[in-house]
């Protein structure tokens, strides 16, 4: 039983350490592929009106 | 007096107005991003696809936060609330699997590359048009079905943070609400709106997800949590491979191919991203980042439910004695747990944060699967189905009409439901209906040259019998079984009817993709 204690408390943590890191690149880079986006949809409206 | 009478029993919140003002705040936004992008939407493509125009880290942002909902939520903290730290199998085995399938590219990548917008348009290009519409059908009933409980269980989380009475009309009220707020944004914004507000909950959900269990671990200890839960659920609180408890080999087994590879791969919420994707490679890098979340998506939720429970044993015996009466008394629902205890444990303004992004996130799974739910009744089953091609228009008015008609579905069908198994269980065994016919059609039309019409057609009418693993309805034909068990003998049959199909009526003229 203590292995599987320590086997998820393990898990647990590096998981979290994990996720927090892809959090702040998924909300900074994130934030970039959304302007990325627009310029793009308004690009593609643009061609498709010529 | 029994605590499940006194609707006061879940008053005891930190939740005050500022929250309310936090929460009404946060969703005013939502609806204006879903009014301000409406301008974008010109053809089909930008509505259910965005354009097919998403880069690796919004495709993550946008997968999670459609996957990580707050049925999610409150789902995966009930399954740890019933079943301790074991449940956290769910998690290792859905991160694990979304890798490989990133890693490979298996399903997915093979998928974005024939540019097809839904998995049923795959079937007419690979196999013929009935394929298509039967597709479309399984899929829809299997969907709507799925996401029946949505609206009520996610509304049992504002009740229970809230502090609002569990009984007479707050439950309605709340979800006739949160129905209007979904419906109203959905319609107008699509797929685009789908995606901004994504991103948005998901910076303020993980955030909010990480404080919350800060919070969690600083309020019961982190070595408590652990002991709590083996000192009163044993080892089957802590071994997910030992009998006795709610898991098992056989439901760990089970967890493998839905909340791994069906949630990544085969569920059409999930491969609607990949499919709007920039290019089989974005897919590839954007499943293998979102692996951590799909981890998370179960992890956390399963821990903030282990909590609530470790803080009822431990604090709250007014709450103890409506959770777990003495033999014979009503108990009180165990969605109520993870709420109740957030309600308590974090103050004011975090409290409201947090319940805007689980709002949020309640909002932002609601749009992707109402849009993709109601968009394959439009592309697959109406449109084929026509003899005179639909316009663009068309195509979106009918789209709308169905985000209604389906809105109203589940509003009707979270009321009258009385099913006793555990919410992921449910959506397991009901999601079933569609994706085990589907899995083994996908596979077979993608990786199998014999895959036939008929094989195709026979395997999705095979994932029927998944409907056998609902408590009502083994109840009706008075029988018991796992559905565990029946989830996995299904998968097989499927298998098996494919094969058989394809080899004993083979097509005439053998589609290539």
């Amino acid at each position: 039983m203590s292995f599987w204690i320590v086997f998820w408390q393990i898990f647990f943590v590096i998981v979290l350490i994990g996720f927090a890191g892809m959090a702040v690149w998924v909300s900074i880079s994130g934030f970039q592929d959304i302007r990325k986006l627009f310029r793009r949809l308004d690009q593609m409206h643009g061609e498709k009106k010529d | 007096m029994n605590p499940l009478q006194d609707p006061s029993i879940l008053s005891q919140t930190h939740f005050a107005a500022v929250d309310w003002l936090i929460v009404a705040l946060y969703l005013s936004i939502s609806v204006f991003i879903g009014l301000k992008v409406k301008d974008y939407i010109k053809d089909m493509g930008d509505y259910i696809g965005a354009g097919r125009a998403l880069g690796t880290a919004l495709g993550v942002a946008t997968m999670t936060g459609t996957e990580m909902g707050l049925i999610t939520v409150m789902y995966s903290a009930q399954k740890g609330f019933t079943g301790g730290v074991a449940a956290f199998h769910i998690a290792l085995v859905a991160g694990v699997v979304t890798f490989l399938v990133g890693w490979s590219g298996f399903i997915v990548a093979p998928l974005r590359k024939l540019e097809v917008l839904t998995i049923p348009e795959f079937y007419e290009r690979r196999f013929d048009k009935k394929t298509r519409v039967l597709g479309g059908i399984m899929l829809t009933l299997g969907g709507v079905l799925n996401m029946g409980l949505f609206l009520k269980v996610g509304s049992i989380f504002i009740v229970g943070v809230a502090g609002l009475s569990h009984t007479g009309w707050a439950l309605p009220a709340v979800m006739v609400i949160l129905l209007l707020l979904v419906l109203v944004y959905t319609v107008l914004g699509g797929m685009l709106s789908v995606v901004i507000t994504d991103y948005i909950q998901f910076v303020v959900l993980s955030f909010g997800l990480l404080v919350a269990v800060a919070f969690a671990v600083s309020t019961l200890g982190w070595g408590n949590i652990f002991d709590t839960v083996s000192q009163h659920m044993g080892r089957p609180g802590v071994d997910p491979l030992a009998e006795g408890g709610g898991f098992g080999p056989e439901y760990v087994l089970w967890m493998i191919f839905t909340a791994g590879l069906v949630s990544c791969a085969i569920w059409p919420t999930a491969v609607a991203r990949a499919l709007a994707a920039e290019s089989p490679k974005v897919v590839k890098k954007q499943y293998m980042w979102s692996s951590i979340s799909f981890m998370v998506r179960f992890m956390i939720p399963n821990f903030l439910g282990v909590a609530a429970f470790v803080y009822i044993k431990n604090h709250a015996p007014d709450l103890e004695a409506a959770f777990f009466p003495t033999q014979g008394e009503p108990t009180l629902d165990n969605l109520y747990a993870m709420p109740v205890f957030m309600g308590r444990m974090l103050p004011t303004v975090v409290l409201g944060i947090i319940s805007a992004a689980m709002i949020a996130a309640f909002m932002s799974t609601h749009d992707s699967y109402l849009l993709c739910w109601s968009s394959v009744i439009t592309q697959d089953i109406v449109a084929p189905l026509r003899k005179t091609a639909m316009s663009v228009k068309g195509r979106l008015k009918l789209t709308r009409i169905c985000i209604v008609v389906i809105g109203l579905y589940i509003l009707y069908w979270g009321l009258i439901y009385e099913g006793k198994d555990d919410i992921w269980d449910y959506m397991a065994v009901t999601g079933a209906i569609y994706f085990t016919g589907s899995f083994a059609v996908l596979v077979g039309g993608l990786y199998w040259k014999k895959a036939s019409s008929a094989g195709a057609f026979l395997a999705l009418i095979s994932g029927l019998t998944a409907i056998l693993g609902l408590g009502p309805v083994q109840q009706l034909l008075g029988f018991q079984m796992a559905g565990a068990r029946v989830g996995l003998l299904t998968v097989l049959f499927s298998l098996t009817v494919l094969v058989v199909g394809s080899l004993t009526f083979p097509d005439r003229e053998p589609k290539e993709v």
